[in-house]
């Protein structure tokens, strides 16, 4: 208890003197008897020497001092004579006020704003409809992020996920873009096949117009064609030449159901959570696979390496599959070859 | 290399010392009459000190009420001097102890 007092009472005012006097250890033997803390004591010479206490015990030590020995102060330290100095110097409290000031209020203001995860989308017109929004550097926050997330999705087709976040005066804009639904062939009367967008195991397959190239079971690289909009004639009733054509093109119609397997491999932080995990894979599974599918089976696998964790596995799903692809038909040959246009 | 070692002057006799038991260290410990001495090359803290008399450049000598304790070496400073305890900084180069006069410590 009194330890501490006696560290207080340094840290509150202390002072520096100067001892002049015949033997002045004498006197320190009777601060010593009297409990006054003495610091940093230097012996100058035989009559002078140098220490360092807190004022109470100085006026203490003053009156144990008398008139045998001259007690000078050289300098002062603590809190208080701080405090005193400091009141006396206005300009500089107003200065170091005003530096508070700003120091605090350049929290309130947004000093940067980075945005991640841009591939098909320009940066800066996203960053132009961030300022649309109220957010750029310099602003204010005062921004809603819910509402800019839901502009940004309303702006781009591609995004399936975006995320507004801030720490202090940074922001950061995160944009995962998945892939745009191709375009369907808008006139149904053009002759098409029904090709695979996918590797995957054919489970059903309906066909509402053009031929069946697979069967249940069967597998299918990507491309492979699933219908086939190129029918043969067969047996006609009516007497045919030989260079008549042997099949017609129909635009391939149909339902194509398969277990399409994807292999998924992210890379995340070392110090990533479990849920920052399994929140990595949600965001791979949002952008890369498609809404209508089912999941059949899932596997995960993760991988420590020095700095960072991989997170490798296979999502095994169930969706339709089947995009039209154009035929174009070389009219010039007269058997009707076809060619594909890629 | 830190060398401290500490000296404990006490009544007891020397064939006790010797063959000391945990009681009698900490009887030790709390002895508060005799001088007690803490020193490594660079500091060094008396305990049990009654008075200063004599701080020097080249020393520094206190009373511990049956010993006069001497440390000898350079640059002395006092860091401290409070209730019967005195630290001590700079280069030691030697500890005396010598019985004050008109004292028997037996």
């Amino acid at each position: 208890m009194r330890g501490t007092s006696r560290e207080s009472n340094f840290i509150r005012h202390r002072v520096r003197i100067r001892i002049d006097g015949y033997r002045p250890e004498r006197l320190l033997s009777r601060a010593l008897e009297k409990g006054l803390a003495c610091r940093n004591v230097i012996c100058h010479d035989e009559t002078e020497i140098y220490c360092t206490l807190s004022m109470t015990d100085y006026r203490k030590l003053k009156k144990l001092a008398g008139h045998g020995y001259r007690l000078t102060i050289i300098k002062e330290g603590g809190t208080r004579p701080g405090l005193r100095s400091l009141r006396m110097n206005k300009l500089m409290l107003c200065g170091m006020m005003l530096f508070i000031l700003f120091y605090l209020l350049q929290f309130c203001f947004i000093r940067e704003i980075s945005v991640l995860g841009c591939e098909t989308i320009p940066e800066d017109e996203l960053r132009t409809i961030l300022r649309e929004e109220g957010l750029y550097e310099g602003c204010p926050k005062t921004f809603d992020c819910e509402r800019i997330e839901k502009r940004i999705f309303d702006a781009y087709e591609q995004v399936v996920w975006t995320r507004v976040a801030y720490q202090g005066s940074f922001v950061q804009v995160e944009v995962a873009e998945g892939k745009l639904q191709q375009q369907k062939v808008l006139n149904r009367e053009k002759p098409c096949h029904l090709v695979a967008e996918q590797d995957c195991y054919i489970e059903t397959v309906r066909t509402f117009k053009g031929r069946a190239k697979v069967e249940k079971g069967d597998f299918v690289r990507k491309g492979g064609i699933l219908i086939s909009g190129k029918v043969p004639i067969e047996h006609p009733t009516y007497p045919v030449d030989e260079e008549t054509p042997k099949h017609h093109y129909v635009h391939a119609e149909g339902e194509v159901t398969a277990r399409v397997p994807y292999y998924y491999s992210i890379y995340v932080e070392h110090s990533a959570t479990e849920a920052r995990q399994k929140a990595e894979i949600r965001k791979w599974m949002k952008k890369n696979i498609p809404e209508n599918a089912e999941i059949l089976n899932k596997d995960f696998h993760f991988e420590a390496k020095k700095n960072i964790i991989k997170l490798y596995g296979m999502i095994e799903t169930r969706q339709p599959v089947g995009i039209e692809k154009e035929i174009s038909i070389d009219k010039r040959q007269s058997t009707g070859n076809e060619k594909n246009a890629d | 290399m830190f060398l401290c070692f500490c000296i404990c002057i006490h009544e007891r006799p020397p064939a006790y010392t010797s063959t000391m038991k945990i009681l009698n260290e900490m009887t030790f410990d709390f002895d508060i009459t005799g001088p007690k001495i803490i020193a490594s090359a660079k500091a060094a803290v008396i305990d049990n000190i009654t008075k200063i008399i004599l701080i020097g450049d080249d020393g520094v000598t206190v009373d511990t009420g049956k010993f006069f304790v001497t440390v000898k070496g350079r640059n002395f400073i006092i860091s401290e001097i409070w209730e019967g305890r005195l630290e001590l900084e700079g280069n030691i180069e030697g500890i005396e102890f010598y019985q004050a006069p008109g004292t028997d410590p037996h």
